[in-house]
């Protein structure tokens, strides 16, 4: 067994986690192992392409590869497919059964990455592709520690307590990414056969909550242009939080919309949220980190 | 019936301009909409992907993704009853494997465009020579390429002749096919088909508003106003939109080029007079 801290949790697991650091507790708050995992859920509340949930319970599956059956805010048990697909199942269980996970244990999944400046924690939410992890690799270059990729848990307290946990010091890279960023050593597919490149920086990652102070959604602007922030006002925020969720059917399944449509409302009172529009095709990490740092004022 | 409306063309056919006028129609504003929210999702994207299917693309290897295609399709058209999505993709399957649900289909909007316009199109598009663009229209191996971790998945497209066939042939398909020409000469009467088609039981006044709201000038306007999001390269996406300028654009090696890899296909869609010469 591995035995871990991420997300402010003290994690017991039959895998390593990618980027999970230090070490857990004679009482670990959440166990991942494997065993019996079932065909079907029954009186479900959602369900769809992927998943089958209720209350305090969560199936996932990825046809030939694993099933997932994440309980309570306590357990993920994992079914790999006979085929044996082992070496997929630490990067999978770190995405959607981790997300099951941290919404029943009253947390916000985002989709972002996060980073700690010293004016506070800082996500960076996107599509896919759109360069979350470049702007997080790029400052984590630059000595701000990460916070996470890709998964941030957000807890929301109080209006003056919205933090963001520590996922770990793992970032997950795309070649064309690491040109951007002259990284040119030989680093680790993120699993056998996957082109994704998988970094750490254990020297350079946040270990403890850190307060939230603003969000950039990351879009695609103009090609030829440089990379512009326009602050976000209103309803609209609200509504870009929710959209971030990982993932809203999840969040219905769940029975967890109450609880986090309060948290979400919460959080945006609180923090500045801002678009941030990048040329497409043409990554500029240098450029986007010094327009973010200059917005933030740090 | 419910499912997907797809919009479906070979690249630089005019599937942009279909999409402003479905997104106007649908709107029914007394005022043009955004270009840069049109409806009609992109089905190429790994965002769309990893929002139906869950799972992130980017941690899956691609027989993955092409295993969860079929199922993707069928959520969206459980998720999206009225779901309009584009595609430049070749609707033929590979090795057995479908590429497109038919049975989660509603109606695909195919338009087709004369490949000797499609080639000054793309070269400006892509900032290419038009040989280039040639060489694109007639390699069967073609497909729209990005690099792993890009916004977009790689699409196969083929030649022109086998995406145009492999749409407008296919078993069981639901199709309206729309020519581009048709678009810009007749524009009432083409649009109103393809609003019967997609199921919008609208008036004809409504129907020419959109028109009108979509017109080409109209794109071009808000593009010099605004910019336009799906703009590959540093110059306007929405180029000239008349048909025709192969005559004074295209050197004679490169339409002969065009003509002897598509000529039945051209024919067929009015584009070669029946003596082989270009229309």
């Amino acid at each position: 067994m591995f035995s871990f801290r991420l997300y402010d949790l003290a994690i017991e697991s039959e895998w390593p986690l990618p980027g999970a650091t230090g070490s857990g507790e004679a009482q670990a708050d959440v166990t991942i192992r494997r065993g019996v995992v079932p065909g079907r859920l029954e009186s479900v509340r959602g369900e769809g392409v992927y998943f089958q949930a209720r209350a305090r319970e969560l199936l996932l599956w990825l046809e030939g590869v694993a099933r997932f059956h994440v309980r309570d805010g306590r357990e993920i048990v994992v079914g790999p497919a006979d085929r044996g697909e082992g070496p997929a199942i630490p990067g999978l269980l770190g995405c959607l059964p981790m997300a099951g996970l941290l919404l029943q244990r009253d947390l916000l999944p985002m989709q972002a990455s996060a980073v700690l400046t010293p004016k506070g924690a800082v996500l960076f939410a996107g599509g896919a592709g759109e360069g979350k992890s470049t702007l997080a690799a790029e400052l984590v270059r630059r000595g701000y520690p990460l916070l996470a990729d890709d998964l941030a848990a957000v807890r929301v307290r109080t209006r003056d307590d919205v933090a963001v946990l520590p996922g770990g010091s793992a970032l997950r890279l795309w070649p064309h990414t690491l040109e951007a960023l002259s990284l040119r050593e030989d680093f680790p597919p993120i699993r056998p056969g996957s082109e994704k490149r998988l970094l750490e920086f254990p020297a350079s990652v946040a270990t403890a909550p850190a307060p939230l102070v603003a969000i950039y959604l990351i879009h695609r602007g103009e090609a030829g242009a440089g990379p512009a922030v326009r602050p976000v006002s209103g309803a609209e925020r609200l509504a870009a939080v929710l959209d971030l969720l990982y993932r809203p059917e999840l969040v219905r399944g769940l029975a967890a919309g109450e609880r986090v449509f309060a948290d979400a409302a919460t959080l945006v009172r609180q923090v500045r949220v801002s678009r941030l529009a990048l040329p497409p095709h043409a990554p500029a990490p240098r450029a986007t980190a010094d327009r973010v740092l200059e917005d933030l004022g740090a | 019936m419910n499912g997907i409306t797809w919009l479906a063309s070979y690249p630089k056919s005019g599937n942009t301009w279909l999409r402003a006028f479905l997104t106007n129609l649908r709107a029914g504003a007394g005022s043009p909409a955004d270009i840069n929210a049109l409806h009609a999702v992109q089905f190429s994207t790994r965002e769309l992907f990893d929002r139906t299917c869950g799972w992130k693309s980017s941690e899956l290897l691609p027989e993955e993704i092409a295993g969860l295609r079929i199922p993707m399709q069928r959520a969206l058209a459980e998720q999206r009853p009225d779901a309009l999505i584009k595609t430049h993709e070749n609707f033929a399957g590979h090795a057995g494997r479908p590429r497109f649900a038919a049975e989660a289909t509603r109606v695909a909007l195919y338009v087709v465009r004369n490949p000797l316009d499609i080639a000054i199109s793309l070269s400006h598009h892509w900032n290419r020579g038009i040989d280039s663009a040639v060489a694109f229209l007639n390699n069967p191996s073609a497909r729209l390429i990005f690099p792993p971790g890009e916004p977009e998945f790689d699409q196969p497209l083929g030649d022109w002749s086998a995406h145009v066939r492999s749409w407008v042939e296919a078993p069981g398909l639901q199709i309206c096919v729309l020519r581009y020409e048709d678009l810009e000469a007749e524009p009432g009467a083409t649009f109103a088909r393809a609003a019967a088609a997609a199921g919008c039981d609208v008036s004809e006044d409504v129907i020419q508003r959109a028109v009108w709201h979509s017109r080409f000038e109209e794109l071009q306007r808000q593009e010099a106003a605004k910019g336009f999001g799906e703009r590959l390269v540093d110059r306007p996406f929405f180029r000239s939109g008349r048909s025709g300028g192969w005559r004074q654009a295209l050197a004679p090696a490169q339409i002969s080029a065009i003509v002897a890899a598509h000529g039945d296909l051209m024919r067929r869609f009015g584009y070669l007079r029946d003596d082989g010469a270009p229309l």
